[in-house]
């Protein structure tokens, strides 16, 4: 695809999504728009993880629940600033993401994967257990709205940019990431882990990294949901939210941006279009989850990729002239 | 050829894995800037020799030394750091990266920008990623697979997958470069091509070790083999000699086809 | 003192079925059932349907629950896992991750999400022992679950289709090469891993109620059980899931019964520290 058409669709995509809340009708709509972004912001911290350096993780909603604790408590016990508690939530979060790391990093295949499970829970209990920090089960509310001067982001509109602001700061982010010695580590560690220490790779310090990302991501998403919320109690830290996040990153393609992108706003507005179904959709979205594994599990933009190479590889058999390297299979035929 | 300085140096090792006895109290010298070859039948403990001085395996006994340091319990990222790389018996290349991002993680070892680095695109960054750029496709260039650098390395066959690895391998900087059978699945042609290869690595001052079957390759490459035959150490010596060993002769003379095929 | 040891050991005895099923899996496939649970609740529900619609004593739920696993077993894996057998085993976790919420959302359209409950299988509350007053279904649950395991013992030990099975857990390449029909082998060992989990929830039921999430919470204890037991060991499993059951009632009754879980947790925490490979170690190494 030329890089052009990239160019001018991503262009396309920032000015729709800029000009949104006068595009949209109901501040309801307003408001799914905003749980998308926060939802994307946990998407691409997986992404790091799982996506890049292929590691099965569940404590993304253990991290979102953190980060909005975090910023809930100091902003609405403490009174101090929506910026002092973002900084606190990425902080905490990402501290957790090294406590947490240091012992679960070292299982071997889908035991960190339970590690992360199990994670989650206990931040639930702990939670609803520390009454004296955490209020509880009842939580907090009342959480103030962010404000820069004298400027409160307070209605739909306003606080969409500020979460539009966050999103594409997070693509960033993972973009540059993605380019780096960094992201290659992390690929490399993703096939093969075995040949990525041989080449030297530091794996546990990038696999360490890739986590501590995808904390300090949910860590932030969290401290935005917080205020948009106004409340915040035990039941964020639902497991159901890290499987959220888990099969938007599938559905829309494991490791490309793009595709973190189009799988969190399909999975979000997945369940308003087909309201119909009533109690039977998450029995369809179980059921979906089982398809997608088996028909497509390299997501939407993944399968576009492996048609694209496809069809690049298919033109270059036909231009093939090229002459290889001294492993070239010749022919079996005598000299 | 050889310099007099011991590049690699094993002690008594020894590697058990359960009731198995792979490699049985095996004493063995690479020096600096030599070719060495390491022959022996099938299942003579080879590729865990390989796994032990790299790390990936840990010694029941004995040591491994380099440059007269001794690698005890450390990190395959900590060795290879160190100077010492290694391709695989079973190739291990990362199907989905080009074959220049692939060499390219070789390299990115010797670089110091971090995440921090990364993220602010500091000079010291961009500066790593054009060095490494630079000289993965030397590399590259090195096993004239130059040509096409950003293609899939899993569009390769199977000849050209070998010689990526060894490109990776290289970009690492070694001192030392263990190499499990690269000749596999070559043609003489080939074969003869990789011979040329491993002279120009050497020349760059890197020591080989190799693992191979073919027999004429490693009569025409290295300067000494020491030959493994059920994970003990049977003869070693120049090629001259090791080829008139009679102990090594009986050893492979249930191994008849890979020599009539050399 | 020796009620916590009478209520630990039970709640142990669950989790060790649970674990049980959960390594058999993970050893005939590479791959963390996060369904396990569910395969408990499913069957928890076969059992109350069986006591409750059909009004079958204990033994004869029993027989409708051993045959309603099994069934749901070997669905299980023929839908979420068969079609995935030569993919990467991630796909597989995922795929058994959602077959496990359909599971959870079925039951829950099926039955109504409100929690079933039976009586314990043998009349009086409580049993009269030593002096000691120790709840009947504690009883049965225990004696049951030897009985489980001499069974399974027997079976993988000394019958030649059990050891077939051991074969294909071990390496399914060598398995496959000694002629063992290897897929067959994994659909019987998704099946026992059902059936154990079956039963460990129809003993559950007079205890601790039957809901569609109750699968949730055991899962990650019996999963606990396994790390501390080790990787890959069914006796590991076994012993690692008793031991839970005692730790999480000697802690609730000891410290407090609300930070029993966190501190469940925290023991799981301190073993990856210090011995991450667990009581039994893992025997493979992976070959280079």
């Amino acid at each position: 695809m030329a890089r052009t058409w990239r160019i001018t669709l991503a262009a396309a995509g920032l000015i729709l999504v800029l000009s949104l809340p006068a595009l949209v009708e109901s501040s309801y709509q307003l408001r799914l728009a905003n749980v998308i972004g926060i939802y994307l912001l946990l998407v691409l911290g997986l992404n790091f993880i799982l996506g890049y350096a292929g590691q099965l993780s569940f404590a993304q909603v253990g991290f979102f629940g953190i980060g909005s604790y975090a910023a809930a408590i100091l902003t609405t016990d403490h009174g101090l600033s929506f910026w002092i508690g973002l900084l606190a939530a990425a902080a905490v979060s990402g501290l957790s993401a090294l406590l947490i790391g240091i012992p679960t990093l070292k299982l071997r295949g889908h035991y960190f994967a339970f590690g992360t499970f199990a994670f989650g829970e206990v931040v639930r209990l702990l939670a609803v257990n520390w009454d004296t920090l955490t209020h509880g089960a009842s939580g907090l509310s009342g959480i103030p709205a962010p404000a820069i001067g004298g400027f409160r982001f307070d209605t739909d509109a306003s606080f969409y940019y500020l979460v539009v602001f966050f999103a594409l700061l997070g693509i960033a982010v993972s973009a540059r990431v993605e380019r780096s010695k960094i992201g290659r580590a992390m690929f490399a560690i993703r096939e093969s882990e075995l040949a990525a220490e041989a080449m030297g790779i530091r794996t546990r310090q990038s696999k360490q990294t890739a986590f501590t990302l995808s904390a300090v991501f949910a860590g932030i998403a969290g401290a935005l949901y917080a205020p948009l919320n106004t409340v915040i109690s035990p039941d964020v830290f639902s497991f159901d939210v890290s499987v959220v996040v888990l099969v938007s990153l599938l559905l829309g393609g494991s490791g490309i941006i793009t595709g973190a992108v189009l799988g969190t706003v399909l999975i979000v507005l997945l369940p308003e279009w087909l309201r119909f179904l009533d109690q039977y959709y998450m029995m369809i979205y179980g059921a979906g989850v089982v398809l997608l594994m088996v028909f497509m599990p390299q997501g939407l933009m993944g399968l576009m990729e492996n048609l694209r190479v496809r069809r690049a590889r298919a033109h270059a058999a036909r231009a093939e002239a090229a002459p290889a390297g001294v492993g070239e299979r010749t022919d079996r035929v005598a000299p | 050829m050889s310099a007099d300085t011991t590049l690699l140096r094993v002690d008594s090792l020894v590697c058990r894995f359960g009731g198995l006895l792979a490699v049985d109290h095996l004493d063995m010298e690479v020096a600096e800037g030599a070719i060495h070859a390491l022959i022996g039948p099938n299942g003579a403990g080879k590729s865990t020799v390989i796994n032990l001085v790299t790390g990936v395996y840990r010694p029941t006994a004995g040591t491994v030394s380099f440059r007269g340091e001794r690698l005890a319990g450390e990190l395959p990222s900590t060795i290879a750091r160190r100077g010492v790389a290694r391709t695989f018996q079973t190739i291990r290349i990362w199907r989905q990266m080009s074959l220049l991002e692939n060499v390219m993680v070789g390299f990115q070892c010797r670089t110091r920008s971090n995440l921090v680095d990364v993220l602010l695109a500091s000079r010291r960054s961009r500066a790593d990623e054009s060095a490494t750029r630079r000289k993965a496709f030397e590399a590259l260039e090195l096993v004239g697979l130059e040509a096409g650098a950003g293609r899939l390395a899993g569009s390769l066959s199977y000849g050209q997958q070998r010689l990526l690895e060894l490109a990776r391998a290289i970009a690492t900087q070694p001192s030392l470069l263990l190499l499990d059978e690269p000749a596999a699945g070559m043609n003489p042609q080939e074969a003869g091509a990789l011979v040329e290869l491993l002279f120009r690595i050497r020349r760059q001052g890197i020591a080989i070790l190799l693992i191979e079957h073919n027999m004429r390759l490693v009569m025409r490459v290295a300067e000494r083999i020491t030959v493994l035959s059920f994970g003990r150490k049977i003869a070693e010596g120049s090629p001259a000699e090791v080829r008139s060993d009679p102990g090594v002769i009986k050893a492979y003379l249930g191994q008849s086809e890979e020599n009539a095929a050399a | 003192m020796y009620q916590l040891v009478v209520n630990g050991l039970t709640m142990g005895c669950i989790y060790a079925l649970i674990a049980f099923g959960f390594i058999l899996i993970y050893n005939a496939v590479g791959a963390v059932n996060f369904a396990q649970g569910d395969l408990v609740m499913v069957g928890s529900y076969f059992g109350v349907l069986a006591v409750g619609l059909f009004g079958l004593d204990p033994f004869g739920a029993m027989v409708v629950v051993i045959a309603g696993s099994a069934a749901a077993g070997y669905v299980f894996q023929r839908l979420a896992y068969y079609p995935l057998r030569d993919g990467p085993t991630i796909n597989v976790v995922i795929s058994c991750l959602g077959a496990g919420i359909f599971l959870r959302n079925a039951a829950q359209n099926v039955a109504g999400p409100e929690p079933y409950t039976m009586k314990p299988f043998f009349g009086a509350e409580l049993v009269e022992l030593s002096g000691l007053a120790i709840p009947s279904q504690s009883i049965f649950v225990v004696v049951l679950t030897v009985i489980l395991f001499a069974v399974q013992y027997w079976f993988f030990f000394r019958t030649s289709l059990g050891r077939m099975l051991r074969a294909t857990a071990n390496d399914k390449y060598a398995a496959r090469l000694a002629g063992i029909p290897v897929r067959r082998m994994i659909a019987l060992a998704f099946v026992i891993s059902s059936v154990m989990a079956g039963m460990a929830g129809f003993v559950l039921v007079p205890i601790f109620l039957a809901s569609p999430n109750m699968g949730f919470g055991l899962v990650v204890k019996a999963w606990i059980g396994v790390v501390i037991g080790g990787f890959g060991s069914v006796p590991g499993a076994i012993v690692g899931g008793i031991l839970v059951g005692l730790l999480e009632t000697f802690t609730a009754s000891l410290i407090s019964s609300d930070y029993k879980d966190v501190i469940t947790m925290l023991v799981l925490l301190a073993v990856l520290f210090l011995r991450p490979q667990g009581i039994f170690s893992e025997p493979v190494q992976e070959k280079v």
